[in-house]
């Protein structure tokens, strides 16, 4: 191709590529606006309640954040009303987010619903518990503790009260029915096992008795040693020898006996 | 220096203080009437200073003409809890007859070391009503199936089984087995 062409085409390629550029700068252009709009519609915490939050059933999990699948995790969550007049809490939500992205929900807990009215200068605590599932064993996770409460007027108010990454745990402390049924498993394979060299061994040894026999065993030969039996057995047998032939044919020869 | 060092102890004293959370449990599997349960009382010191006469008060939730405590009070004083501290007290109670029970509010009143006197109330197990039903008795039976059923019907089916292979087996083996000759 011509050196011009080939100009041409570049050019042409180039300025395409900084036409697709500007058309990404409209579109993030329009990204801070939507952002200033969602902050005038979020709702936050009441200045006239004091939140508290302190873990009560894995006893270090105040200090440690970790959690073991399967045995109940259990917080109570203090209310302090110190405005002049009436909260109603109305429920509190628990949830399991993507360590990395909290806006990723993993698990929604159920929420514990209380609908508590609190007085003005009373105290109040909640509780709520819940199990985590064996399915998030060796997982970091983030658990977010959200506490929903509304005052006399009707505004909805919203206090996070745990926001972090706890590690959850396998329970290894449980004698489990896998490991159980294994190591019965792991037995029988080794009694069957030991069975089977038995046997191998014995065949063994056997084949080594056959080889002493056929040195001792002189094969059938025709005639009979009759020397260690009593002359009385041998004169029975001589009689009593079996007829070949019909039962009929043996009666006969009884009859003839 | 001095001015400095007072308006930071001043500063932390305002910030240090008790502040007590108390929590309510059944520890037993299932409520159950005429049957012990097992009720824990957990109080816990979030604060930084030591909170001092703490006393539990839950009469209301076992009033004694429907339950018989066997152990441990519904009202009970702890002299002092330290900073970062829980405390667990148990409640062992029959209720007398198989009925649903109102809950009514744990109250601890407590005094900071420094302030005054804080009451305290609790609401019991999230989400669960205002009631707590007490089952009958005989009624668990059935859920609680006793073990002896169990083994009996196990027996039932593998007995037989086993009994007529060993009879087969020995049977055969005294008719037909080929007695060695050495």
């Amino acid at each position: 191709m011509k050196l011009s062409t080939i100009f041409l085409l570049s050019t042409i390629g180039l300025l395409s590529v900084y036409a697709s550029d500007v058309v990404d700068g409209e579109v993030t252009d329009d990204a801070p606006k939507a952002a200033q709009e969602e902050d005038d519609l979020t709702i936050g915490a009441s200045p006239d309640a004091g939140l508290a939050f302190h873990f009560v059933q894995p006893a270090d999990a105040n200090v440690l954040h970790e959690f073991y699948t399967g045995k109940p995790v259990k917080f109570l969550i203090g209310f302090q009303n110190k405005g002049e007049k009436d909260f109603v809490v109305k429920f509190s939500e628990t949830s399991f987010r993507y360590p990395t992205d909290y806006n990723y929900h993993l698990q929604n807990f159920t929420r514990g619903e209380y609908n508590r009215r609190v007085a003005p200068k009373e105290e109040v605590t909640l509780d709520y518990g819940f199990y985590a599932h064996e399915s998030f064993a060796g997982r970091p996770v983030g658990l977010v503790v959200n506490v929903h409460y509304q005052d006399a007027d009707g505004n909805a108010f919203v206090n996070n009260v745990f926001n972090q990454t706890v590690n959850i745990l396998e329970d290894d402390s449980g004698f489990s029915g896998e490991t159980g049924f294994l190591f019965i498993f792991f037995i029988a394979l080794s009694i069957g096992g030991l069975y089977l060299a038995n046997q191998f061994l014995s065949k063994l040894s056997r084949k080594s008795g056959l080889s002493k026999r056929r040195v001792v065993e002189q094969g059938t030969s025709s005639e009979v040693d009759f020397e260690w039996i009593p002359r009385d057995a041998v004169k029975n047998k001589e009689k009593k020898s079996p007829v070949a032939g019909s039962p009929k044919a043996r009666k006969s020869a009884k009859k003839a006996d | 220096m001095k001015v400095m060092l007072l308006v930071f102890a001043l500063l932390a004293s305002v910030d240090a203080s008790a502040r007590v959370l108390v929590g309510k449990s059944l520890i037993s599997k299932y409520p159950v009437a005429e049957q012990e349960n097992v009720f824990e009382y957990q109080i816990v010191n979030i604060g930084d200073t030591p909170a001092s006469n703490v006393e539990l008060s839950d009469e209301a939730s076992f009033p004694t003409d429907q339950f018989k405590i066997l152990s441990g009070s519904p009202k009970i004083k702890f002299a002092t809890i330290p900073p970062n501290e829980t405390v667990f007290h148990h409640v062992i109670v029959i209720p007398l007859i198989a009925q649903s029970v109102l809950d009514r509010d744990v109250i601890v009143d407590y005094t900071d070391s420094e302030t005054g006197k804080i009451a305290r109330v609790s609401t019991n197990w999230f989400s669960k009503g205002r009631f707590t039903d007490f089952f009958n008795k005989s009624v668990m039976a059935k859920v609680n199936r006793s073990t002896s059923s169990h083994v009996l019907s196990f027996a039932a089916l593998t007995v037989p089984l086993t009994l007529c292979s060993m009879i087969f087996y020995y049977r055969s083996k005294s008719r037909y087995s080929v007695k060695q000759h050495n």
